[in-house]
């Protein structure tokens, strides 16, 4: 019973999609580890295993069974379950009976509260293939899908319909059932390979014996194999394949063996179709990675196949005769695109709607190129690359009516940048509408210019300043105008720009939706979004932020000292970087703690109605000297800051403030700063609402959680 | 030309295929319809709970697909093979495999797959999950579990089996050009087939044309109204429903759909409203089936 061995289910399903399989097989995976820890039952590592057509858990040195453990029961009081003869009374019996056994089986025992009758059981020792029996059902049944489905007698639903299941604890079978199958130890194989079925003589022979029928079930492996398949197949084309991390995730999960080969197509393609094209089109439609050499694309691709050879060239000309129909296509619009002018396009984008209340990509355009020029105005952009913003603000979105992008949408934008260039606009230009997208999100590298850069930042302005007015606010997973991903953008394109402030441009944007000819109901929203915006996009530096190893109260701190007035997010990152610096020292610490307790006290101040006047630090008559000293180090700190960003970097400045700790301290252990005498106590706000001002300058220093630090310190 | 299967020689080997295994085989339906599903034999046994097996080939229309006879894939009107099991049987993978089979598909050379693909017919208020299989990167068929139909959650679960019929002659005998495939062996025609092209082609470019530049709009509106309104007269008449011709009806609209869609004569928002209003009667006809009691020993169609 305590022999430990490997625990191993495996749902043999239909093909379950690729994009379903990893999310799938860990859930699984928890499931059953879940089981077995609530029944104690003690195990190792927890594998998650899959292919198309199995979701499978294997657990390593599974108890056989959950602990045994003793347990006394107690039951009437002995006096009252034995007759004067030794006997057993109804009152036993009917104890015994209960727990279904025989009243002889009861002993005496001592209890605090005197001697009684008891029974001494076993609890646990359940074997495992019972427990899972009677846990695992309900949970895997309720296992949740993007899309589920009902079959047969619809009697059982989930993501496809389940033919076998392998539950094995060593060499035994588990008596369990799922969707109507019984659990055995038969598997099948890959579908040509070696379709069986097999049966599996032990959990730790299912692998190989899978290996054997055609099936890598270890998905590491099955991408490991399949990247040198596919290496190979392309370097028979003699060249390599051009890398695409998600599609090789993609195709690894839709085979069960790996297998790969290159096909061929004609010159024609690389040659009269730009190698973005060229690489979407195979992606889009067959899957295939496209094959370059050291000079650029070779007109072959390669592609992950279920079958390890292809004897007859079956699979081969298959691939290939569909790959020439799609990039025939491809060429088709390609050529069909450049007979006109991007640029003449955009007439057409007035019957292209951007969102419903929002109006058209051709309004979306001007009021982008407006905003835009606005930036780049105040950022002091030369005249030449100004203009050229403009006209890229101009022609970004007309790729929208091309048929490339009617057939690749993944294609908008680098389309745009490709059919620019080939109109003859400005390289300039063609780089920005390129790179319009970019970057994807809080990861992904941004723009390479700074046109680029200016362009898709007054473009996410804009979609995020219409999202706000119409209410398309994000709330949970709900993001339906994809405001998140604008939002992060928007952070990182800023943080690029170090004399931007966003918040100027952030009212502009809003106004520029409020001064077109939508509804006056926009109008009356403008004022409340301003606000609302700005929080949204302090929320975004912060997760990045965050993505960057940030605390979060560091962010805080920093985020404290921006809102619609102010929004310089490359700042924001400086100040981050200089509290991140400085966090270490114990003196910063210590101040920070201060800080904090110099808020409470002037918040409390407020309350009272007390007058704290900056300009009264130090008017007080025979000012004490801790006082004097803390007015000195404030006066310097002061006299430092006078430097603007000429003066002291951040973290210096944040150093010089620690180093006020001892006067700080000296400051609070000697004065008492609610005096009774007027003049000394308004002296002291004072000085307070100054050494505040300074604990405020980098980051609020008061928002810094410091250990054993409480938020009601109260002040003395 | 020595062809490994003709067109008619898969059709043949498909209905004896399914017919083995217990299928009807029905003959196409004798309307317009844009898919297999479209068939009354489907459409209607996909309701309620009582097993049925269906087999036949479907010419299919879709307007938007002429190509004037030009492209070497595409095409006004294709054929479809169409199966239905319900319930779904549980080797219905496996018996998909071995027809191919029984149309000289040898599955160990070639790399045939069930790759995600989930179907949805707006008109008919229909779905379904399932999977396009492809062969060596070709999509042949297309496999689905119909989970609703005619806006009804089916509780037993039908699986449709939807064959490409000229892919996959294409395919079998390595033809580019879908008018090349051969349609019959013939000792008395050239080259000792008689192609798909001789049979087709002459339609297909006029079938475009027509669709394309020549057919009436405004008329084509008028009728699709008055099918529409037939229909729902057949469901509401005293003594009714005649629910068969009133879904013949809604198959009409369906149609005339098709080629004013062809034709380019809608906005999108109207698109949307002509789809939602074939898919009311589609929807009507499948409530008016079930609540007839039907699905059992009676004939759909004819």
């Amino acid at each position: 019973m305590s022999e430990r061995a490997t625990l191993l289910l495996e749902l043999g399903t239909e093909e379950i999609p690729a994009r379903m399989l990893p999310g799938a097989a860990a859930d699984l995976a928890r499931i059953v580890a879940d089981v077995l820890d609530r029944a104690g039952i003690a195990h190792g590592e927890v594998e998650a295993l899959w292919t198309p057509r199995r979701l499978a858990v294997r657990v390593r040195e599974t108890a056989a069974a959950s602990p045994v453990r003793e347990e006394t029961l107690t039951g009437p009081p002995a006096r009252a379950a034995w007759d004067a003869d030794g006997k057993p009374t109804r009152a036993a019996e009917g104890f015994a009976r209960k727990h279904g056994v025989d009243a002889s089986a009861l002993e005496r025992v001592e209890t605090p509260r005197g001697e009684y009758a008891a029974l001494r059981v076993r609890r646990g020792g359940e074997p495992v293939g019972e427990i899972l029996a009677r846990e695992l059902p309900g949970p895997v049944a309720r296992m949740s899908f993007p899309k589920t489905m009902r079959w047969g007698d619809g009697r059982f639903r989930f993501v496809r319909p389940v033919h076998w299941i392998v539950a094995l604890h060593g060499e035994d079978v588990l008596p369990l059932e799922l969707f109507g199958v019984r659990a055995g130890r038969e598997t099948r194989g890959h579908r040509t390979l070696g379709p069986g079925p097999h049966g599996v003589p032990a959990a730790d022979a299912w692998e190989d014996l899978l290996r054997e029928a055609g099936v890598v079930v270890d998905p590491a492996r099955r991408r490991e194999r399949l990247v040198a398949a596919l290496a190979e197949a392309a370097s028979g084309a003699g060249g390599r394949i051009v890398e695409d991390p998600e599609l090789l995730e993609e195709v690894a999960d839709m085979v069960e063996f790996p297998g790969a080969l290159a096909g061929a197509f004609d010159e024609r393609f690389p040659r009269e179709l730009p190698p973005e094209v060229l690489r979407t089109c195979l992606r889009h439609h067959q899957k295939a990675f496209l094959v370059a050499g050291d000079a650029g694309p070779l007109p072959a691709f390669a592609v992950a196949v279920n079958v390890p050879e292809d004897p007859e060239g079956h699979v081969r000309r298959g691939h290939e005769w569909v790959v020439s129909g799609r990039l025939e296509d491809a060429l088709f619009f390609w050529r069909e695109d450049r007979k006109r002018k991007l640029a003449d396009r955009f007439e057409e984008l007035a019957g292209v709607v951007f969102h419903r209340e929002l109006g058209t990509f051709a309004e979306k355009a001007r009021r982008v190129a407006r905003l835009a020029d606005l930036v780049g105005g105040g950022l002091g952009l030369p005249a030449g690359e100004r203009d050229a913003l403009d006209r890229a603000a101009r022609l970004c979105r007309c790729d929208l009516v091309t048929g490339l992008v009617g057939e690749f949408p993944e294609l908008q934008g680098v389309a745009g940048g490709l059919l620019a260039r080939a109109d003859g606009e400005e390289e300039e230009v063609a780089t920005a509408i390129y790179h319009l997208y970019e970057p994807a999100g809080a990861e992904g590298d941004l723009p390479p210019t700074r046109v680029a850069r200016l362009l898709g930042l007054a473009d996410r302005l804009d979609t995020l300043a219409g999202g706000f007015a119409v209410g398309l606010v994000p709330s949970g997973s709900r993001d339906p105008f994809a405001l998140r991903r604008a939002g992060l953008a928007l952070v990182r394109l800023a943080e690029a720009e170090p004399d931007l402030d966003l918040a100027p441009v952030l009212r502009e944007a809003v106004a520029g939706y409020a001064g077109g000819e939508l509804g006056p109901d926009l109008r009356d929203r403008a004022e409340e979004t301003v606000p609302r915006l700005a929080a949204f996009v302090l929320d975004r530096f912060g997760s990045i932020a965050e993505r960057r190893g940030a605390r979060y109260d560091e962010i805080a701190a920093v985020a404290a000292l921006f809102g619609p007035d102010s929004l310089r997010i490359h700042d924001m990152f400086r100040r981050l970087a200089a509290l991140a610096e400085i966090r270490g020292s114990e003196d910063f610490l210590a101040l920070a703690a201060a800080a904090k307790r110099v808020r409470n006290i002037l918040a409390q101040a407020r309350e009272k109605g007390e007058t704290i006047d900056p300009a009264l630090a130090g008017t007080a008559p025979g000012t004490p000297g801790p006082e004097r000293e803390l007015l000195a180090a404030v006066e310097e700190l002061e006299r430092a800051a006078g430097g603007g960003d000429a003066g002291p970097g951040y973290a210096e400045r944040l150093r010089a403030i620690a180093r006020l700790r001892p006067v700080v301290d000296r400051f609070f252990d000697e004065i008492l700063v609610f005096d009774p005498d007027e003049t000394a106590r308004r002296a002291r706000l004072g000085l307070l609402a100054r050494f505040a001002a300074r604990a405020h300058e980098v980051a609020d220093l008061a928002e810094i959680v410091v250990e054993g630090d409480r938020e009601d310190a109260s002040p003395r | 030309m020595n062809p490994k299967m003709t067109l008619q020689e898969m059709i043949a080997a498909l209905s004896a295929f399914w017919s083995e295994r217990g299928c009807v085989v029905h003959q196409p339906y004798d309307m317009e319809v844009g898919a297999g599903t479209m068939h009354p034999e489907t459409f209607f046994r996909s309701l309620g709970d009582d097993p049925w097996r269906v087999a036949y080939c479907q010419p299919s229309r879709r307007p938007a697909d002429g190509r004037y006879g030009e492209n070497p894939m595409r095409v006004y009107k294709h054929f479809q093979y169409q199966v239905v099991l319900k319930p779904s049987p549980a080797d219905v993978q496996d018996l998909y495999l071995a027809s191919l089979e029984a149309m000289g598909i040898d599955p160990r050379v070639h790399d045939i797959r069930f790759e995600e693909d989930n179907w949805e017919s707006p008109t008919l208020g229909a779905s379904g999950v399932g999977w396009q299989v492809t062969m060596d990167g070709m999509e042949i068929s297309q496999f689905t579990y119909f989970q609703v139909m005619g806006g009804v959650d089916l509780r037993v679960i039908p699986v449709e089996l939807t064959y490409g019929l000229e892919r996959i002659c294409m395919f079998i005998n390595d033809i580019r050009n879908i008018f090349d495939i051969p349609w019959a062996r013939a000792d008395w025609h050239e080259g000792g087939i008689v192609p798909y092209g001789a049979l087709r082609l002459r339609a297909e470019r006029e079938q475009s044309a027509w669709c394309f530049r020549l057919a009436d709009v405004d008329e084509h509106r008028r009728q699709f109204e008055v099918a529409e309104r037939e229909a729902r007269r057949l469901l509401e008449a005293e003594g009714g429903p005649y629910l068969v011709p009133a879904y013949e009806r809604a198959l009409e609209a369906s149609h005339l759909f098709n080629v004013l869609d062809a034709r380019g004569a809608f906005s999108v928002t109207e698109r949307q409203e002509l789809i939602g209003r074939i898919r009311r009667l589609s929807v009507a006809c499948a409530k008016a089936w079930l609540a007839a009691g039907e699905g059992r020993d009676e004939e759909a169609g004819s």
